[in-house]
């Protein structure tokens, strides 16, 4: 089953498009990505089965592999030990299991730390534009999803509705002073790089990631979702040609019904969204799990999982 | 109106020799008109309105086999007949769209030389068979007319246990000598049937519509449908031991019989979908009926398959696929029959005590994207890969796979498809290649040897080209 929203006996801090975050105590927090999902940034009615799970259990999985690289705010994805630590939570296992983080709070930077290793989006149009991307110049005579060597750091800020605005790195260094914009650019690309790595040696090119930090008395902390389908541009290897958009990993069958159906005169493209045929969920569904099989090497846990 | 439209054609094409219910309205004057009875009659049921929407849509399929048999001095004797021998054959069918696509069973048109449709009106049309798929059961078949009312397709996925069941087709009119559609009614007795047919074209047939209508091979290939006259089943006369009905029949799902038509139309041929998963059947006994809920379990995983890419391993136990519960080995058959090629699945597997969410693409099957060798003009063969001898359990390590073979080449070597031709003389067959240069190399200083292996056993067969 697949779950849209939860409801949890724990204070409600906030409902993003796709997670619901919730106050665990003063030190942690517990962070559920829900099933729902989102295109052309409208929130759909139905939700696609194992795609919280993918979400966390993928985050939780990078983070792994960058253990003693970089610090972060993941104490567990474990139901098991998440129950543990917050008994009131074990009524809603089944609900949670796969969904559910349990967090430290830090306070969050208010930037979104954009890794772009491919030229696409606002960069494409930025680059077109003016020939810089995050007001840096670019090589002359790129392409339109050109691989980007090395990969830009391109910060944007944390808009709370409607789209992130593209900033430049002075502006960065401006709100939180320039020995951490530096190590936020640092930490952003290697965590990048080793991603991108990761992922292209299984047929899924990351063309691009967003990062939130935050900070406690330790120091900084790589906070959020972490290098997923939901953070992250995927792009299909091996579809993948040069001097043309890309068609999405994980969200292409989607995006290509919801432009027939507008096309088609039955959805104005805004919220509500149309409602989505079995099809079109179970194939949306399909990527998410095979994005996470491919990264991973192993299948999705569903154990337990409602 | 479409039906006024075909009823304008129709009398149009059949001239002033129209029959006389045609004109003046014809289906719709037949339904609404002077005699029958009025709308509010309490002889009209829900049954009735059903069959009106449909019955127009339903038709008579004839066939005629010719059989050519040898000529020889008996067969002048006796008969002076030269060489054909015809057999007639009649079954049911009903049209998808309007520009003639009819569906039936396959085996009412199997071996079939010559095949016409009959529609309600007496119109009869000879049929192209555009394709058919033993497997399933079903054929497609298109006639040229334009504008023919078609039958409303419902959907499977839904049925009602005891909800009305009602089976159309033309049993026996040939000898009636009309092509009305005959009406049999009864319920969904039960959904999901397994079983092993009995009839022509006999095999494992899974997951049909149980139903007590009456289903016999005269409203085989017919439509079967609920009480809002949509087509819920394709009637399947396979369970019909003695011929006539003995009120258990049995339908294959509309939602298939879409699938099936779909794939005919755009390819010509049924995809075969390919995961290459070879389920453990459970032994016999109590411990075998307890298996027999409890999942699939994975025995083989074909090298090279879409089950084995997503890592699928022996062992694994299959509890669900996509909206599917795998109780047994026969739902994942089921389940196999509604994949289609290319589609993207998820499949739920118990592993170590743990569940695993496992995505896998569904392949065509090797056989029937493999490269075929063609030989001596009657004989199609491909070359054994390991996929293949996974999937159809051959022993022989190389060969080359038979798979098509006219009659006279069938007939002469006894070779059927399916068979691995693994020596000719003493070269063994490393691939489909081998055998065409064995045989041009070899035939010509004398007898072959063929050696293959069917079944698990090794045949040979000898034979001299000339």
């Amino acid at each position: 089953m697949a779950i849209a929203v939860t409801d949890l006996p724990l204070d409600l801090v906030r409902r993003g498009k796709v997670r619901d975050v919730y106050s665990v105590d003063g030190a942690r927090l517990l962070l559920v990505a829900t099933d729902r999902v989102s295109a052309f940034d409208v929130v759909m009615d139905e939700a696609i089965p194992y795609k919280g799970a993918v979400l966390t259990q993928m985050t939780a999985w990078w983070l792994a592999q960058l253990e003693g690289q970089v610090s972060h705010h993941l104490i567990s994805a474990d139901i098991d030990e998440i129950v543990r630590e917050v008994p009131a939570l074990a009524p809603q296992r089944a609900e949670l299991a796969g969904r559910a983080s349990l967090c430290r709070r830090a306070t969050v930077f208010p930037i979104e730390c954009v890794i772009r290793g491919y030229l696409s989006g606002s960069a494409w149009k930025e680059y077109r534009a003016g020939g810089t991307l995050a007001g840096e110049p670019l090589p002359s005579g790129l392409v339109e999803s050109a691989r980007l060597d090395p990969p830009v750091f391109s910060p944007a800020t944390k808009a709370e509705s409607g789209h992130d605005e593209n900033i430049t790195i002075e502006h960065v260094r401006e709100v939180v002073g320039a020995e951490t914009a530096a190590e936020l650019e640092r930490l952003s690309l290697l965590v990048y790089e080793r991603g991108r790595d990761i992922a292209a040696r299984r047929g899924i090119i990351i063309a691009d990631t967003k990062f939130e930090f935050g900070y406690d008395d330790t120091g900084i902390r790589l906070i959020d979702e972490i290098l997923t389908p939901d953070s992250s541009r995927f792009w299909p290897a091996d579809e993948y040609r040069p001097g043309r958009p890309q068609p999405s990993f994980d969200k292409q069958p989607l995006r290509d019904w919801l432009d027939a159906e507008r096309q088609a005169g039955r959805w104005n493209g805004e919220a509500p969204g149309p409602p989505l045929p079995p099809a079109i969920v179970a194939a949306t569904s399909h990527r998410y799990l095979d994005a996470f099989a491919r990264i991973t090497g192993e299948s999705l846990d569903t154990t337990g999982l409602a | 109106m479409a039906i006024v439209a075909l009823v304008a054609s129709l009398a149009a094409a059949c001239g002033d020799d129209a029959r006389g219910e045609l004109t003046g309205g014809g289906f719709a004057a037949r339904e609404a008109g002077a005699q029958a009875p009025a709308p509010n009659s309490p002889r009209r049921t829900v049954i009735t309105d059903a069959v009106g929407k449909i019955a127009p849509a339903v038709v008579t399929v004839q066939t005629e086999v010719v059989e050519r048999v040898p000529i020889d001095p008996f067969e002048r004797f006796f008969g002076g007949r030269t060489g054909e021998r015809s057999a007639a054959g009649i079954g049911s069918g009903f049209i998808t769209r309007s520009d003639g696509v009819i569906v039936t069973n396959a085996h009412v048109v199997a071996g079939a030389t010559r095949v016409s449709v009959a529609l309600r009106d007496g119109q009869t049309f000879s049929a192209r068979v555009l394709g058919f798929d033993e497997v399933n059961d079903l054929a497609v078949l298109k006639i040229d007319a334009r504008g023919l009312p078609t039958a409303r397709l419902g959907t499977s996925d839904d049925l009602l246990v005891g909800e009305w069941a009602i089976a159309l087709g033309n049993p026996y009119g040939f000898l009636l000598g009309n092509s009305e559609p005959s009406v049999t009614t009864g319920v969904v007795s039960g959904v999901g049937r397994n079983l092993v047919g009995q009839g022509q074209g006999a095999g494992v047939y899974v997951d049909m519509i149980q139903t007590d209508a009456s289903i016999n091979p005269g409203n085989s290939g017919g439509p079967l449908v609920n009480a809002q006259g949509e087509v819920i089943g394709v009637n399947s006369s396979i369970y019909s031991p003695s011929g006539g009905s003995i009120g258990l029949g049995f339908a294959i799902p509309i939602n298939r019989a879409k699938r099936v038509t779909e794939d005919l139309l755009e390819h010509g041929a049924v995809r075969r979908p390919w995961v290459g998963i070879k389920p453990q059947f459970p032994a016999a006994g109590d411990a075998g009926r307890a298996a027999l809920r409890s999942g699939v379990v994975v025995h083989t995983v074909v090298p090279g398959s879409p089950a084995a890419t997503a890592g699928i391993r022996a062992g694994d136990v299959l509890v669900k696929s996509r909206s599917r519960v795998l109780r047994n080995p026969y739902d994942w058959d089921a389940e196999l029959l509604e994949l289609r090629a290319g589609e993207r699945l998820t499949v739920v597997v118990r592993r170590d005590g743990r569940e695993l969410a496992v995505p896998i693409t569904v392949a065509d099957l090797p056989e029937v994207s493999a490269p075929k060798v063609q030989v001596m003009r009657e004989l199609e063969l491909l070359t054994l890969t390991p996929a293949i001898r996974t999937e159809r359990g051959v022993r022989s390590a190389r060969g080359a796979v038979v798979f098509k073979v006219s009659d006279r080449v069938a007939e002469e070597l006894g070779l059927q498809p399916g068979d691995v031709i693994v020596q000719i003389n003493r070269t063994p067959v490393e691939d489909a290649a081998t055998v065409e240069k064995l045989i041009s190399a070899q035939g010509q200083r004398g007898a072959l040897r063929l050696f293959f292996e069917r079944g698990g056993q090794v045949y040979s067969s000898d034979f001299i080209i000339r």
